[in-house]
């Protein structure tokens, strides 16, 4: 081993690493359990500036919660699966049971308007970076790209097979779009040609999160294949697959400001993850059941993982 | 001077006449044959359980007639008699994985033999359709989408993909002639013009054969053998039409859903359709795939859900993880146990109206061969085929047992070549059977 490759930044997480195994605790702090939800947790995120936290349920509502004090806000009917706030915090896009998406006004608290096109159930939902175009994915096997300008299908994509679309991801920039199906396969896509880039195939379950890092360099995807893996968003390499869950992943978060990433699980854990090398900084017994969803705030302090009928708002001590 | 010989076609038109029936005004709770007293054709419907079952509740323990009734079977309980369970039957060379298992669970043939495309073989049903057949429709293929490939499960002769459909108004057309009198007549016309097509192409081949050799003349015989059936089938048609729709409640079927994305609902739809179709003969033939292997996301998950303590998910991913699951203790078993049981009480309603439909000689049930089924015990296993077997009796079948074999030793095929055997298929041999299965025969 050439020592001259060693850097200090190496150095520093190798050390952080030892440090970081058996002291989980001192990494995170719970800081609320929010109690509202009457069933699974499938859907949590925080608002753009990280002062609210919605979650959706299989329940059929949405609660809005204060992110600091853990007190509900206010709650909202006729929830199915998935929901994603805009670039700004002003709307909130729910997939409801009638296979339709409703797009709320906050301040209002009224559907500004609804979207039509799906034939099954929603599975995810991301607005793009700028707010103006919507990415709704779908069990029937479709996902849409809509612009909201005049709330028209500006594509319909799929993955020329009969499983469901079971995420979708706009790159930082909005330029690229990534999604994942019920087989493990991930497709990355040009968001305004709607023309196919790369397909990455190393899962061998279920997608079931995944999204372009900060930077837009890379690629993260979970399955239930246990795995999560990170891919070269440019050529479509796998860089590294993190392992270490020992049953389906759930959910992962990339943390806004650094290289890391937060996964959840159905073995009960939260995870944290560098995704540079591949490395697992800590684990933490974060719910008494499967952990169905995670989300990191927008400045990287706070992480929240739903469970079944509960969520847990963590503090994310430095260095995180 | 006027010739004494009967041509082939008069004979057939004669033969037509024979299966005409005379106008029926009420067929009440009878099969059309039993009406004239006649003895019932036999019938052939085949229900594919799309991923996996769960096994827990599937496979009874015990073996033989004895046996205690698993859970999911427990709507069957009062047609115990009636119906046999089979335990570790699979394509042997035909197994596949993967969610695939549509294209080859009535065929057996490995569809993977030329690796980058999808061969296939003529399914299980369609042998039977050829020589039970036809009637006025040959045969229906139903599922829950329109569509080929993993939609349907039945395969021609070439192997080639039958389309499936899903629509109840456009079953209800193809399954029945016209009750508008205008509609009728160009019905007939079409027909007419159907069958002129078919005698001038058998008029200019007859003029061909005597101008070829003998091997050519053999297989010109070949061609004319294939145009004999599709011309037997127009004899069938024709009769049919001319006498038009039979009378039956039709204030009473329903076309529609009332809930939407039911999937309990879609299949007893279907189920209705079948029984009538059966009861008044417009088909011996049916196929239907009970969902798709990724879906669609019925309703009734979300219901299963709650009540499993599970998590929503897609029907796919059920399909997984309840498949695989060790153990009860797990809630997405619990969900594929509870959609198990509800396709045994779709299964036992079906039973129940083919039971209550007289024939000359007993009932509907006893004409019927009735395969409910799947591919897999947990998604993408192809190594052991849940299957229950019912109907029959008046065809030879002996029902009330649990039957089991060793794993990867007895061939799907062999119960396929029972089952044409029976229905009075004269073939004998089907894929890769080996021989019928004795212990199902009375």
């Amino acid at each position: 081993m050439n020592i001259k490759t060693i850097t200090y930044q190496s150095v520093f997480i190798a050390c952080f690493v030892f440090e970081a195994i058996g002291f989980a605790e001192d990494r995170v702090e719970l800081l609320h359990t929010l109690q509202g939800h009457t069933r699974w947790i499938s859907a949590v995120e925080y608002s753009p500036d990280g002062k609210m936290i919605a979650s959706g349920s299989d329940d059929g509502t949405v609660i809005l919660w204060d992110a600091q004090s853990g007190k509900k806000q206010f709650s909202l009917q006729n929830y199915d699966n998935a929901l994603a706030f805009n670039h700004n915090g002003e709307l909130l896009a729910i997939g409801t049971l009638g296979k339709t998406i409703s797009v709320i006004n906050l301040r209002t608290r009224e559907i500004k308007f609804t979207l039509q096109g799906h034939t099954e159930g929603l599975t995810a939902i991301e607005f793009s970076p700028d707010g103006k175009l919507l990415a709704t994915a779908s069990g029937d096997d479709t996902f849409i790209i809509w612009n909201l300008n005049n709330r028209e299908p500006l594509h319909t994509l799929d993955h020329d097979n009969e499983y469901d679309i079971s995420t979708v991801a706009f790159s930082p920039n909005g330029e690229q779009i990534v999604s994942g199906d019920g087989e493990g396969q991930l497709i990355v896509w040009a968001t305004n040609s709607g023309e196919e880039l790369l397909v990455l195939d190393d899962h061998e379950g279920t997608v079931t999160s995944a999204m372009f890092s900060p930077d837009g360099k890379r690629i993260v995807s979970s399955s239930w294949d246990k795995s999560i893996i990170v891919w070269d968003s440019e050529t479509g390499e796998m860089l590294k697959a993190l392992t270490g869950h020992t049953d389906v992943v759930t959910s992962i978060s990339c943390n806004p400001n650094t290289n890391l990433l937060a996964s959840t699980s159905e073995d009960n854990t939260l995870r944290i993850w560098n995704t540079t090398s591949g490395d697992q900084i800590f684990s933490i017994e974060a719910h008494a059941n499967d952990v169905t969803c995670i989300d990191y705030s927008s400045i990287g302090k706070q992480i929240v993982t739903g469970s079944n009928g509960e969520l847990r708002v963590w503090k994310v001590k430095s260095p995180f | 001077m006027k010739s004494y010989r009967i041509s082939r076609r008069t004979v057939l038109r004669g033969f037509g006449a024979t299966l005409a029936l005379p106008y029926l005004n009420i067929m009440g709770d009878k099969t059309i044959a039993a009406t004239t007293n006649q003895t019932d054709p036999s019938r052939l419907a085949c229900f594919y359980i799309p991923g996996a079952i769960c096994r827990h509740t599937w496979f009874p323990k015990e073996t033989g007639f004895d046996y205690t009734l698993a859970e999911s079977h427990k709507p069957l309980a009062h047609h115990r008699d009636n119906f046999s369970v089979l335990t570790n039957l699979s394509h042997i060379e035909g197994r596949i994985s993967g969610h695939v298992h549509p294209y080859n669970w009535l065929t057996g043939h490995n569809i993977n033999q030329t690796p980058g495309t999808i061969t296939n073989t003529i399914s299980m049903d369609q042998v039977a359709a050829k020589h039970i057949g036809p009637t006025y429709l040959p045969s229906l293929a139903l599922s829950h989408n329109d569509g080929i490939g993993t939609t349907t499960l039945s395969r021609n002769g070439l192997g080639v993909d039958i389309p499936a459909t899903s629509n109840y108004q456009t079953i209800f057309k193809r399954l029945f002639p016209p009750q508008d009198k205008q509609q009728l007549k160009e019905a007939q016309i079409r027909e007419q013009l159907n069958r002129s097509v078919l005698d001038t192409a058998l008029g200019s081949v007859q003029d061909l054969k005597r101008k070829l050799g003998r091997v050519d003349q053999q297989r010109i015989d070949q061609y004319l053998e294939s145009i004999r059936d599709v011309e037997k089938r127009f004899v069938n048609r024709e009769q049919i039409l001319k006498q038009g729709r039979p009378k039956f409640d039709e204030n009473n079927l329903r076309l529609e859903r009332e809930v939407e994305n039911s999937m309990q609902e879609h299949i007893e739809i279907m189920m209705d359709l079948i029984a009538l179709a059966f009861q008044t003969d417009m088909t011996r033939v049916v196929t239907h795939s009970l969902g798709g292997e990724g879906g669609p996301n019925y309703n009734e998950y979300k219901d299963w859900a709650n009540k499993a303590g599970a998590q929503s998910r897609g029907a796919h991913d059920f399909h997984h993880k309840g498949g695989q699951a060790h153990d009860m203790e797990n809630t997405d078993a619990k969900v594929l146990s509870y959609r198990d049981k509800m396709f045994c009480s779709a299964f036992a309603k079906l039973m129940d109206k083919l039971a209550n439909i007289e024939t000359k000689d007993g009932c509907l049930l006893d004409h019927t061969v009735l395969l409910l089924g799947g591919a897999q015990i947990s998604s993408h296993s192809g190594k052991s085929f849940p299957t229950l077997l019912a109907g029959g009796k008046q065809l030879g079948f002996k029902h009330g047992q649990h039957l089991k074999w060793d794993g990867n030793t007895k061939p799907m095929s062999d119960l396929y070549l029972t089952i044409l055997q029976q229905l009075g298929c004269p073939v004998s041999s089907f894929k890769e059977s080996r021989g019928t299965i004795s212990e199902l025969l009375a």
